[in-house]
């Protein structure tokens, strides 16, 4: 995608992850602690996001429940359903679920989201993931989670077998034609592996970027990627996930962030970071720098290697203690955090995106639905004012918002990440 | 322990080939839950259009009007008094649906809802998930049979897996949920092998409506019903079989034809009323052959033709 100079606009996504992006972000004073847990929560954010002219609501997912809910709640409604029942109450804000490509059967996959699309109008965007850890697994009758390797392989089977039936939906009148031409790919995963399924397929790619240079070289890993797939690289959007905390002064926004730190459950932080980390941290000094050595490389890695190499970064770049650490991750996804009045936070969007790093961003507020409302009342007017984000919706579709064309062909061949060369093998 | 409600009525699938036509069906199933609502009858969404072509999926129709059934202040906690049928019955394949995904979307449609939504399982096989896993079983021999008794006993664990109360929310103590009232379903069986809770709560009150059909039915199924070609609309105390009564309204007068499992009438309002009339006693289904656009219409007269169930009136004097 071309800059601003190009007369495109900035889009922006907001990731309904339940209570917010922060560990703790459920025990802020003014938001339902349950309030995620609701309908409610979700219908309001999304017709505030329409009115706000965003491009899109983004539900993360995965056939599980969460091993920490003792601290925090997790992502609980079913995206297909809930995205209907958001469609009802609203026209225009895009709408992206994410489905796992591990655990739902490709055929009867793109018969609902089809219909979810075209009874949306054209609106749906599907995230694609590979869904990882042995508690998922074991729901669908497996002892143990499929290697990283593996689960790659069969995400690229079931998204091109999705995407070519809808595709050809038109002309075989299996499913209903997609008032967008076809529903947009999205695709999050800084893998090799990850890299590779995106440039074979994502249309948006969801990242976790920490810097502007490991953004920039992703953008090249991914352009690289496409052109390997006969695809132009400059449809393809990319929106890193930003985690905002916004105060009137900037002041009052760190004075938030140290309250969201403090709002994480120490006994929840320690247990995700020891997950990230290969090893428990029960023991630790928390207040010693944290121990480089020792640590696997990411290809080694078994869960998430995007969250895992940035919590690496974050340690090779500031040399941490684990403390310091923690307090960095929040308790959170792992995505960058902006904190800051609303013109701050507008800046950091708008050198990202006029440095090329970035298409947009989904935003992931410190908490729901406090944080969002300050977003689209005070950051979304200021990117507005200086004419970097819409003001009226051009389109009624995602991919009109996204300004994404339907691309021409989709291969008809099978996906070639198996065996597709010695890179792969590590991934 | 849910009623089975003695009348339900399915939508004729509509084949929905583009936006426009999927409007024109979102917008007659609209009109026909809402006369059905009002009548408390339970409106069936297939899995299919009849005569073929794309159908809607029943779990995202459901979605859409679930918008009309519950404002989002009031979701999220289950109202519907203890034995009143639900709105919306959404069919699914045991072929097409790994049972904890397909657990996961009726929980969620009745987390949604207050609990308004049941579910008609066809066991015709094993989904591709299940299939593929490394310890899928060999085919066997009464595998309809088993297939149907684990996937019924899976969901119903499921669906108990995660009571609403185990929500805590303590903000001063930092405890959001309490993991030790959860029931992970922890099932291995010679089909299925499911172990986790899912992650939508319900109030452990609520006991979602399952139908299924009758091929593999069997005494230690716990189902509420039974629709299908060989349920031959015989009653059972434990799990009642439907009548299913197909009405086409354009037809000539004369039923068309009656079988045990089956009665077909043609014609007006008055005569599909009779057979419902004389069926009362029973539990049936009515599929009516007609255009989906005309349902409400049609149901709107036939409901003016029928005396009110007592459970209606039950279920109506609660709600108001």
């Amino acid at each position: 995608m071309t800059g601003p100079q190009g007369g495109r606009q900035l889009h922006i996504n907001v990731n309904i992850l339940n209570a917010g992006v922060f560990g703790g972000s459920w025990r802020v004073p003014e938001n339902h602690p349950l309030s995620a847990y609701t309908l409610k929560h979700y219908v309001d954010i999304a017709k505030k996001a329409e009115a706000a002219k965003l491009d899109a609501v983004f539900l993360a997912d995965g056939p599980v429940i969460e091993k920490d809910l003792e601290y925090r709640p997790g992502n609980s409604f079913e995206p297909s359903v809930l995205l209907a029942r958001i469609a009802a109450q609203t026209s225009l804000i895009g709408l992206i679920g994410t489905f796992s490509s591990s655990y739902n059967d490709a055929s009867e996959l793109a018969s609902r989201l089809a219909a979810l699309d075209t009874v949306s109008g054209g609106r749906f965007g599907w995230n694609v993931v590979t869904t990882a850890g042995a508690a998922a697994a074991a729901n669908f009758g497996r002892d143990g989670e499929p290697e990283h390797a593996s689960r790659y392989v069969r995400a690229s089977e079931v998204t091109a077998s999705v995407v070519s039936a809808w595709a050809g939906a038109a002309e075989s009148g299996a499913l209903p034609a997609s008032p967008q031409g076809r529903p947009v790919v999205v695709q999050a995963g800084a893998s090799k592996a990850g890299i590779r399924l995106a440039g074979e397929h994502a249309e948006v790619i969801f990242t976790a970027a920490q810097t502007l240079d490991e953004a920039l070289a992703f953008r090249r890993d991914i352009d690289a990627a496409a052109a390997t797939f006969g695809r132009r690289p400059e449809e393809i959007a990319i929106l890193p996930g930003l985690s905002t905390v916004i105060g009137s002064t900037e002041a009052e926004a760190k004075e938030r962030r140290r309250l969201l730190a403090e709002l994480v459950p120490l006994p929840y932080a320690i247990g995700r970071l020891s997950s990230q980390l290969g090893f428990d941290l029960k023991h630790v000094d928390l207040d010693a720098p944290v121990r480089r050595e020792g640590l696997p490389e990411p290809e080694a890695a078994t869960g998430s290697q995007t969250f895992y190499r940035m919590v690496l970064g974050i340690i090779d770049r500031d040399n941490p203690t684990y403390r310091q650490l923690l307090h960095a991750l929040g308790g959170g996804a792992g995505h960058r955090i902006v904190v800051g009045t609303p013109e701050q936070i507008a800046d950091d969007i708008e050198h990202w995106y006029r440095s090329g790093a970035a298409d947009g961003f989904n935003v992931m507020p410190d908490a729901l639905p406090s944080g969002f409302d300050q977003f689209v009342d005070h950051v979304v007017p200021e990117l507005q004012r200086r004419g970097l984000f819409r003001t009226e919706y051009q389109g009624t579709t995602l991919r009109e918002h996204l300004n994404l064309p339907v691309q021409a062909t989709v291969r008809r061949e099978l996906p070639v990440l198996a065996g597709a060369g010695p890179s792969q093998g590590a991934a | 322990m849910t009623t089975a409600p003695r009348l339900i009525v399915e939508f004729p699938g509509a084949p929905a080939p583009d936006a426009e036509a999927a409007r024109t069906v979102v917008a007659a199933a609209r009109a026909a839950a809402a006369v059905a609502t009002a009548r408390s009858v339970p409106l069936l969404l297939p899995e299919t259009a009849d005569g073929g072509g794309p159908g809607l999926d029943p779990s995202v129709l459901a979605g859409i009007l679930a918008a009309d059934l519950i404002a989002p202040h009031t979701s999220g906690t289950v109202r519907r008094p203890a034995g009143a049928p639900p709105r919306l019955i959404v069919a699914a394949s045991s072929s097409r649906n790994a049972p904890y995904n397909l657990a996961r979307r009726i929980q969620s449609l009745n987390r949604i809802t207050c609990g308004q939504v049941g579910l008609f399982l066809r066991a015709d096989g094993l989904d591709p998930v299940t299939s593929a896993a490394p310890s899928s079983p060999p085919t066997i021999a009464d595998s309809h049979a088993r297939l149907l008794a684990e996937y019924v006993e899976v969901l119903r664990r499921l669906w108990v897996s995660f009571p609403e109360e185990a929500l805590v929310g303590d903000r001063d103590t930092g405890r959001f949920a309490d993991p030790r009232s959860l029931v992970p379903a922890s099932f291995a069986g010679e089909v299925y092998s499911v172990a986790g809770a899912l992650n939508v709560p319900l109030p452990s009150a609520h006991r979602t409506l399952l139908l299924t059909d009758a091929v593999a039915a069997g005494p230690a199924v716990s189902v509420d019903g039974v629709i299908g070609p060989d349920s031959g609309g015989q009653e059972d105390a434990a799990a009642p079989n439907y009548l299913t009564v197909t009405w086409i309204p354009a037809g000539g007068g004369a039923p068309a034809g009656t079988s045990p499992e089956e009665v077909v009438v043609t014609g007006t309002v008055d005569a599909a009323a009779r057979v419902l009339r004389e069926a009362s006693a029973g539990h049936v289904l009515l599929r009516v052959r007609a255009a989906a656009s005309q349902l409400a219409t049609l149901l709107e007269a036939l409901f003016e033709a029928l005396p009110a169930q007592h459970e209606s009136r039950d279920f109506q004097a609660h709600v108001k």
